[in-house]
């Protein structure tokens, strides 16, 4: 067990060496989450019933569809040389590579959401904090679930010819549970008034994050094969 | 010392209803060096994929030393290094970043020594801390020959390795080819460059639409024989 978060952190700390150089995941990500946050503090006027409920959907298409650029870039450094040969030649777990992938990508999303949502808090007149510190475990679970299933695409796509086209296209559709219950659970949370819904929303995230968490560790290595 | 063998026996590899490889048997141990000759889509880099164990054959075993590979996989994996004309190196780490990363991932005893070990050897020193991108080619093909190097690998493959490579080069991959061959490991090779494969060969394999058209010992055949044949290959 030791050998394997040995392994899982080495790719991590890998990922993150090569990020802290180039800095093309983190940037690529900011700048895309940020244009969708401004752009749509344009649109949304406040006042109306579903302003909060329409804000954090935008926290979290910025967080989608960003993501969705960072894990093609994640991606891109292992097909560049085609390093993800070697790293599959290794003699270590691939599921340990695989979720030292998925940690990294989770983290440089994490740290995108670090500076966007004091950003959307100006912009849109929202604290999704004001209730209290709940939202972060929205974030951080959703995060992790977006991940997990974007890396997992992401490398299933990566010999395809369309993958930047791919990717979206079949993750998406999977990850609707995380953008419904990110969404829902923030709002209901947010409005406070409506008592404990939001833990039936945060429930489901967890149970989804926990259900992929095992399928794509008891499969990872049929689908890695070839 | 235990004596190396690497034996595959009836291997078959389908892509849908396509036979890529059909009934292939290889048998080697100590300082055997197996060359692959064929022509394009004979199944020599497939071939050379399932021994790597990048790609499971579709029928048939793999062994070594007598032992199933996927039984012990990832024992065969510590032993196996694989080179083809891509490097495989992140070209924003520096060339000891990513030797280091490479000995930690094998869990190498002490991988910071073994990687200044082969930088030194490869003449690396000076520009160990530089980023890999900015190497030129030659000293980027001397990493990538070091990346191999670095688990001190007893079965090595080598996917077209002269492809691209400058003269120098060339010479290193040759000289470290038959170090390798002088400490017992077993090299399988595919090489489109029969003349330089046959003479650092022990065995020749030559390959036609996934089946075996020749095999023997290089002191069975003699070089234009093996032209000779080739050219009948490449003319069915």
């Amino acid at each position: 067990m030791r050998a394997y978060f040995t392994t899982l952190i080495r790719i991590f700390y890998k990922d993150l060496v090569l990020e802290l150089k180039s800095k093309d995941i983190i940037n690529s990500m900011l700048f895309y989450a940020l244009i969708i946050i401004v752009i749509f503090s344009f649109v949304i006027t406040s006042g109306s019933k579903v302003y909060n409920e329409l804000s954090v959907g935008i926290i979290w298409i910025a967080i989608v569809f960003s993501g969705v650029l960072g894990l093609n870039r994640a991606v891109l450094i292992e097909t560049v040389n085609d390093s993800i040969v070697a790293l599959m030649l290794a003699p270590v777990d691939i599921s340990a590579i695989f979720f030292g992938k998925v940690l990294s990508i989770t983290i440089f999303i994490l740290l995108m959401e670090i500076i966007i949502i004091p950003v959307f808090t100006v912009f849109y007149n929202i604290n999704i904090f004001a209730e209290g510190i709940f939202p972060i475990y929205f974030l951080l679970f959703g995060t992790y679930g977006f991940a997990l299933l974007g890396s997992l695409f992401s490398f299933m796509t990566i010999k395809t010819r369309a993958k930047e086209l791919l990717l979206p296209l079949l993750l998406l559709p999977l990850i609707i549970p995380i953008l419904l219950a990110g969404i829902k659970g923030i709002s209901l949370y947010m409005g406070a008034e409506t008592s404990d819904d939001y833990i039936k929303w945060f429930k489901l995230l967890v149970a989804f994050d926990i259900i992929f968490t095992l399928v794509i560790y008891m499969l990872i290595d049929k689908i890695f094969e070839e | 010392m235990n004596q190396k063998t690497l034996q595959i026996n009836g291997i078959c590899k389908q892509y849908g209803y396509i036979n890529i490889l059909k009934d292939i048997d290889i048998k080697l141990s100590d300082g055997n060096i197996l060359t692959l000759v064929g022509p394009n889509g004979a199944g020599k880099s497939t071939l050379l994929k399932i021994l790597s164990t990048q790609v499971r054959p579709t029928k048939g075993e793999i062994f070594y030393n007598n032992i199933p590979v996927y039984k012990e996989l990832n024992i065969y994996r510590k032993k196996l290094a694989f080179l083809s004309h891509k490097t495989f190196l992140y070209d924003d780490l520096s060339a000891y970043q990513n030797l280091l990363f490479f000995a930690r991932l094998y869990n190498l005893n002490d991988p910071d020594k073994k990687v200044l070990e082969l930088l030194d050897f490869l003449k690396l020193n000076s520009r160990k801390h530089g980023p890999v991108k900015y190497y030129s080619r030659g000293m980027q093909q001397k990493l990538t020959i070091a990346r191999v190097m670095i688990n001190d690998p007893q079965f090595i493959y080598l996917d077209e390795p002269y492809t691209g490579l400058d003269s120098r080069a060339e010479d290193l991959l040759s000289s470290i080819i038959f170090k390798k061959k002088e400490e017992q490991s077993i090299i399988v090779l595919v090489s489109h460059d029969i003349e330089k494969s046959y003479n650092i060969a022990t065995k020749i394999m030559i390959l036609n639409k996934g089946e075996v058209y020749y095999s023997g010992d290089k002191k069975d055949i003699t070089l234009p024989q093996i032209m000779k044949m080739y050219r009948e290959v490449l003319e069915q």
